[in-house]
């Protein structure tokens, strides 16, 4: 063979198992790499996955963390499944009466600047279904323990609350005393309780259209409110309130209608009477009972009530029957009736929904985004009558002196509020509140002129 | 009062009114608290059940599905969680539920037949398509390097059986060597990159994120993986020995007391048993235990050697303290 050919071929076999082993080498190296890769792909994907977990498994453990907030609603601590909660909140209500007709009796008090309602608030519950709320008050000058109850929930058809509270009589006095539309209740809440200590079974069922309350109470004087009872007998109370068209979207869905009905005995003495002054809006006496009346047995009330809300326009009204026996001189028990009712018209005139709560301002007035918030005029006529009974009979035995107390009060009020936010409102009011009789020689007493005006926070 | 008692017979007539409200149908909601893999079964079992409840009293039932490990379930249930009936995956947890929360008697699992559990399973392996790595048995799972998804014991019901499952393999393996049937468990165990809380969870980590070779799944979850992933994924494999579990259900006496709901959880977990609940059990890869339905599905599960729980630890009280409480076996061979 030709040296030369035989190079060339040599060469060409070197050349080809050079290139031989090259191939197996580089196949092994893929192989390694892949192996390499899908090991490291392997643990991405698994240091990814862990992370995952643990980020599931810190927002599972930020579940548990209690929470404090605060917010318009106050400040709330939280147990992180909701189960105990503490919310502490107030009531400041800084408040002015003018008098423009300062005619005696009536528009004889001074115009004044008052703290009507300094009232810190704490309430909450534990184990989800115990509440509790405690609310004392400093306002007009004086320390009242306004609410002070705990409460069993046992299901939304069946709580149980015990202590002082607003015993369910009258609708616009279970309005919030935050929420009030006017700066002072109408008529109708001189025939019910402010506050009493009772025992009452409460809730809700046919999917909320039917509400309801029973309850047993000491029974207290009228408006008023009061920490024991100064007789064996005590007040039972039945409400029922239905709403059975709000779980709908028709015109009605805003309707609610009502009764409560209360029967108890009231007894006084000639020094302590356990009977009621019946005072104007204007937070100013009309009827007095003479001196030396009592209470002296059994005591009735029934009270029909609605409330009507659709858009931005509601109507709230009631009726109180009252009759309680009383004794001035011996042996000349008597029954004393009085009643009275009242309608109030709202009407949230920058197109808020109206309800049984405040109107909340779809643009609130807040530091940054300066809202104007929502304006609302309001009205109301109210009408408490007195028994002629009561005034018959002489200087000595009759209930009370025609020449002093007025038979009927008439009250007329318009009001504009100026709700800034959820927190602050500003409420203007007039009142006019007309009389039969009271006056001297069977004249009708002056009408009662009052401007009311109030600056509200709560939270 | 004349006026006062005009006004008293208008509200008995008002009153009287409102008592024909009272006849409108009912409509109830329940909460059946249940664990991880159970979602598609009650997601059709509860419709079926609705709709025979509405046919049968005319009443409306809403169940919400609240779905996790099982027992983590059962710790949200003993906070507070207001679940009218459990599903569980044990009966360990329930028995904590009466235990801890006294909220139904200890002889719950006595009220329905078959201890209470309408529906049993099994674990299996769930492997890559083709089982690359060529997992037959548990003592393949237990191999160095094989990569091995299960959820953890300490959260998941699953994870528990998965567990027990290998460690009952083990005894019968190894002669009833205890210690070499904790050494075969810890190997396992050290191949596992991650714990799931969770059998759903596992799931996702083993057929979505990729990772491992072989998921230790329910029976009912491996098949409804390669039904939704399809078979060109997923293959399932049948180990020789794998244990009878016995997912329990019942009812949280005192939640539905509370909420008036006793009759309609009691019909709702009675229906489980029914035809239509078995068949339902069946189609979602459950095996039921009525002898007619299981023979209807028969063939849609392999046979396997299974054991029960109470012949190889003696139930599950024993079974927890020895191996799942905390100290105990698994807290002792998996530390990572």
């Amino acid at each position: 063979m030709n040296p030369l050919r035989l190079r060339t071929v040599a060469g060409a076999l070197a050349a080809s198992f050079i290139m031989t082993s090259s191939y197996a080498l580089a196949e092994d190296d893929i192989s390694q790499l892949k192996q390499q890769v899908d090991e490291l792909d392997q643990k991405i994907r698994v240091l990814q996955r862990q992370r995952e977990l643990e980020k599931e498994a810190a927002e599972e453990k930020q579940k548990e963390t209690p929470t404090v907030s605060s917010g318009k609603d106050g400040f709330w601590i939280r147990s992180a499944d909701n189960a105990y909660q503490i919310r502490i909140g107030g009531i400041i209500q800084f408040d002015s009466h003018w008098y423009p007709d300062k005619t005696a009796p009536i528009g004889g008090t001074a115009d004044t600047l008052i703290l009507r309602k300094v009232r810190p608030v704490l309430e909450g519950v534990f184990l989800q279904n115990i509440g509790f709320r405690l609310m004392p008050d400093f306002g007009n000058g004086t320390t009242v323990l306004q609410d002070a109850y705990v409460e069993l929930k046992l299901d939304k058809a069946a709580n149980i609350r015990a202590g002082k509270f607003k015993p369910p009589i009258s609708l616009e006095r279970l309005v919030l005393d935050s929420e009030t539309e006017f700066v002072e209740r109408g008529l109708p809440t001189n025939l019910a309780p402010n506050r009493d200590i009772g025992i009452q079974l409460g809730g809700s069922v046919l999917a909320d259209t039917l509400s309801y309350q029973v309850g047993v109470f000491n029974g207290v004087t009228d408006n008023s409110t009061a920490d024991a009872d100064t007789n064996d007998a005590k007040d039972y109370l039945g409400r029922i309130f239905a709403e059975p068209f709000r779980n709908g979207s028709s015109w009605l869905s805003g309707l609610g209608i009502g009764i409560a009905y209360a029967y108890g005995v009231q007894q006084g003495t000639v020094t302590a009477s356990n009977l009621a002054t019946y005072k104007t809006v204007g937070q100013q006496n009309f009827f007095v009972f003479s001196t030396g009346a009592f209470a002296d047995g059994e005591r009735q009330k029934i009270a029909p009530q609605f409330y009507y809300y659709v858009g931005s326009f509601g109507l709230l009204g009631e009726y109180i029957g009252s009759r309680q026996k009383v004794t001035r001189a011996v042996n000349q028990k008597s029954e004393f009736d009085s009643k009275a009712w009242q309608v109030n018209g709202y009407w949230v005139v920058t197109g808020e929904d109206a309800s049984f709560r405040n109107p909340n301002p779809r643009r609130p007035y807040a530091g940054t985004n300066p809202g104007l918030g929502a304006v609302e005029l309001v009205v109301r006529y109210g009408v408490q009558t007195i028994d002629d009974s009561a005034f018959a009979g002489s200087a000595t035995t009759r209930l009370a002196d025609p020449n002093a107390s007025a038979r009927q009060a008439r009250d007329a009020g318009i009001g504009v509020n100026w709700y800034f936010n959820r927190n602050f409102k500003v409420q203007l009011n007039y009142d006019q509140t007309d009389f039969d009789g009271g006056g001297p020689g069977g004249t009708d007493l002056r009408s009662e002129k009052a401007i009311f005006t109030r600056i509200q926070a709560n939270f | 009062m004349s006026s006062i008692s005009r006004t008293l017979k208008h509200a008995a007539a008002v009153l009287f009114a409102v008592s024909e409200w009272g006849a409108f149908a009912a409509n109830v909601e329940l909460l059946n608290v249940s664990y991880d893999p159970t979602r598609e079964l009650y997601q059709e079992f509860n419709a079926a059940f609705a709709k025979q409840w509405e046919a049968k009293t005319g009443d409306k039932v809403t169940i919400r599905q609240s779905h996790g490990g099982s027992g983590k379930q059962a710790r949200t249930v003993i906070d507070g969680l207001t679940a009218d009936v459990v599903t569980l995956a044990l009966g360990y947890d329930i028995d904590e539920i009466s235990a801890r929360a006294k909220l139904l008697p200890a002889g719950w699992q006595k009220r329905l037949p078959h201890n209470s559990a309408p529906y049993t399973s099994t674990i299996v392996f769930l492997v890559r398509k083709g089982n690359p790595k060529h997992i037959k048995d548990w003592d393949d799972v237990a191999k160095p390097g094989i990569s091995v998804i299960t959820p953890n014991p300490k959260t998941s019901g699953g994870a528990r059986w998965n567990y027990l499952a290998a460690w009952g393999y083990a005894l019968k393996n190894y002669g009833n060597d205890e210690a070499k049937a904790r050494e075969f468990v810890a190997k396992i165990y050290k191949n596992v990159p991650v714990l799931d809380s969770g059998a759903r969870g596992s799931t996702t980590t083993f057929v979505e994120r990729g990772i491992g070779d072989v998921l230790l799944a329910w029976e009912n979850e491996a098949f409804l993986a390669v039904r939704e992933l399809g078979p060109a994924k997923v293959d399932i494999v049948v180990p020789s020995i794998s244990i009878l579990t016995e997912p329990p259900v019942t009812l949280v006496d005192k939640v539905a007391d509370k909420h008036g709901t006793r009759k309609v959880a009691l019909a709702y977990l009675e229906y489980l048993y029914s035809e239509e609940g078995q068949d339902i059990a069946g189609r979602n890869f459950y095996r039921p235990t009525d002898a007619m339905i299981a023979a209807k599905y028969a063939a849609q599960f392999p046979r396997i050697n299974l054991f029960r729980i109470d012949e190889v630890f003696g139930g599950w009280q024993k079974a927890q303290k020895a191996h799942f409480a905390d100290g105990g076996v698994f807290d002792q061979i998996y530390q990572k």
